[in-house]
């Protein structure tokens, strides 16, 4: 005679509702748990992104704004970052669902698990939306205030041929000395270098003061100060003056 | 007629009284609310005895018995055994053990015709067993647990077991113990069913959370729904009275 194992599943009631199931440390049945316990009860359902209608970019807190398209894995860290409640529990799963873009939200349904009652873990898929906000990111704001530029540096150099300048510039070429110029403007007697930042302006001051020989000043004008952090706002300019010699010169 | 009661605010019931056919004891010190509970159901048919055991209140735990005796662990004082036999109806035999494992109500689980007990206890006390309680011992596990008197309770009509008892368990418990089984679980979800509540033919008692299902479950594997103390005549007279031998 052959032993043939018993493989009936056992089942007792769910405390609660009295339905049969098979027995889990809890004895409820799953609907009773999710009914007193709820283990999205830390995320929030409901949050804000901010986006930039000029350059099209998401801003990623405090600072950073991010180029990234709808429904991409950049903004999906992103929207996750937002949500706070999130380290507490265990992401298994997230996606985006389509909403139409002039909306202006985005559905991102998570699926999580936590454990509940020691020993038992709870999995619930949820949705959170976003609410598409908009708001100028300081560059734009900076673009549309005509304020493009925080330090100058105004080369010149007095002399009517400008042999000098022409070397310059095959130099700045050569070295690509002119990466992070935001502008160059033509001038009477010289070119004006218009920078996005005060470090960059200084460095095209050392690589100048490199090639030629030079006499610069500095000055900056206040554009705005707040007084409560004790910060300022300024203009930087670099007056570089380049010797009024060439090559060649007869001195 | 199954009934919650709780203990100071504790609703393993099962810890703190010990409920058989002939007698039913309850640990001191409680509230009057527990104590009524048991007494509006038992008073005029069986004693309700307030003890200790080596001065503690989990008497439950420590004591195992049925209607014919009552064993007690070597822990037990002097004078409490004497308060115990001066307490209890004649017909009752005492017996104090020596045992190692000595939470008695952990490890024996029994009712008037058999008894099942922790696959290690002594052969003398499985001996003492057999004798002071004049039931058939057999030694057994509970959904693989040694400790068969917390993980599941026992009476004359049926028995409820730890709800993760496999099917096969359950029909060999079954047979070796010629009653109905059920695998449930009472206050709320919990499967301590030894120490969360107490039975006997005609009544049992349970903790304030269970819920009405397995309360219904309850009722309905011990055969109590009609049950109340005047049935015991008729019905289950012999599970009360003893043999003529």
């Amino acid at each position: 005679m052959e032993y043939v194992p018993d493989t009936r599943q056992q089942l007792i009631l769910c405390c609660e509702c009295g339905t049969a199931i098979p027995p889990n440390p809890a004895n409820m049945c799953v609907n009773c748990v999710r009914s007193i316990v709820d283990i999205t009860e830390g995320i929030p359902k409901q949050a804000t992104v901010h986006w930039c209608k000029n350059c099209e970019r998401y801003l990623q807190p405090p600072i950073t704004w991010m180029s990234c398209d709808l429904e991409s894995r950049e903004l999906l860290a992103l929207c996750l970052k937002k949500l706070k409640g999130l380290v507490k529990v265990r992401l298994v799963d997230a996606g985006f669902i389509w909403t139409e873009p002039h909306s202006r939200r985005i559905k991102v349904k998570l699926t999580i698990q936590k454990e509940v009652f020691a020993a038992t873990i709870l999995q619930q898929t949820f949705e959170v939306e976003y609410v598409v906000a908009s708001m100028m990111c300081p560059d734009c704001t900076r673009v549309m205030a005509q304020n493009t530029w925080r330090a100058k540096v105004q080369v010149r150099q007095k002399v009517d041929h400008q042999r000098t300048f022409f070397y310059l510039e095959q130099l700045i070429l050569k070295h690509n000395a002119h990466q992070e110029t935001i502008n160059i403007v033509e001038v009477k007697g010289g070119l004006d270098f218009q920078y996005a930042h005060r470090a960059h302006a200084i460095k095209m001051v050392e690589f100048l003061g490199s090639t030629v020989p030079t006499r610069s000043k500095s000055s900056e004008q206040l554009i705005s100060s707040d007084e409560h952090t004790a910060t300022a706002n300024f203009k930087f300019t670099y007056a570089v003056e380049l010797i009024p010699i060439c090559k060649d010169d007869l001195v | 007629m199954a009934v919650r009661a709780q203990f100071e605010n504790s609703n393993e019931v099962g810890v703190f009284s010990k409920l058989t056919n002939s007698y039913c004891l309850v640990a001191m010190g409680g509230s009057e609310n527990f104590y009524s509970v048991f007494e509006s159901e038992l008073s005029d048919v069986v004693p309700v005895i307030h003890i200790s055991i080596a001065g503690t209140r989990i008497i439950g735990r420590l004591t195992a018995g049925n209607r014919r005796g009552l064993l007690v662990p070597n822990s037990t004082t002097d004078q409490e055994l004497q308060h115990i036999r001066n307490s209890l109806p004649e017909s009752v035999a005492i017996q104090r053990i020596e045992e190692r494992l000595s939470a008695l109500g952990n490890v024996i689980a029994c009712n008037d015709y058999v008894a099942l007990v922790h696959p290690d206890l002594d052969r003398e006390t499985e001996e003492i067993i057999a004798d002071v309680l004049g039931v058939e011992v057999f030694r057994q596990t509970v959904a693989d647990n040694v400790l068969v008197g917390s993980y599941c309770a026992l009476s004359n009509q049926g028995g409820l077991v730890h709800p993760r008892t496999s099917v096969q368990d359950q029909d060999e418990l079954s047979s070796l113990l010629q009653v109905p089984l059920v695998a449930g679980t009472v206050n709320r979800g919990s499967d301590v069913i030894g120490a969360g509540m107490v039975v006997n033919d005609w009544s049992a008692f349970a903790g304030i959370d269970t819920t009405s299902t397995e309360l219904s479950v309850v009722e309905s594997i011990f055969k109590l729904q009609d049950a109340h103390p005047s049935a015991i005549v008729g019905k289950m007279r012999d599970s009360l009275i003893d043999n003529y031998s």
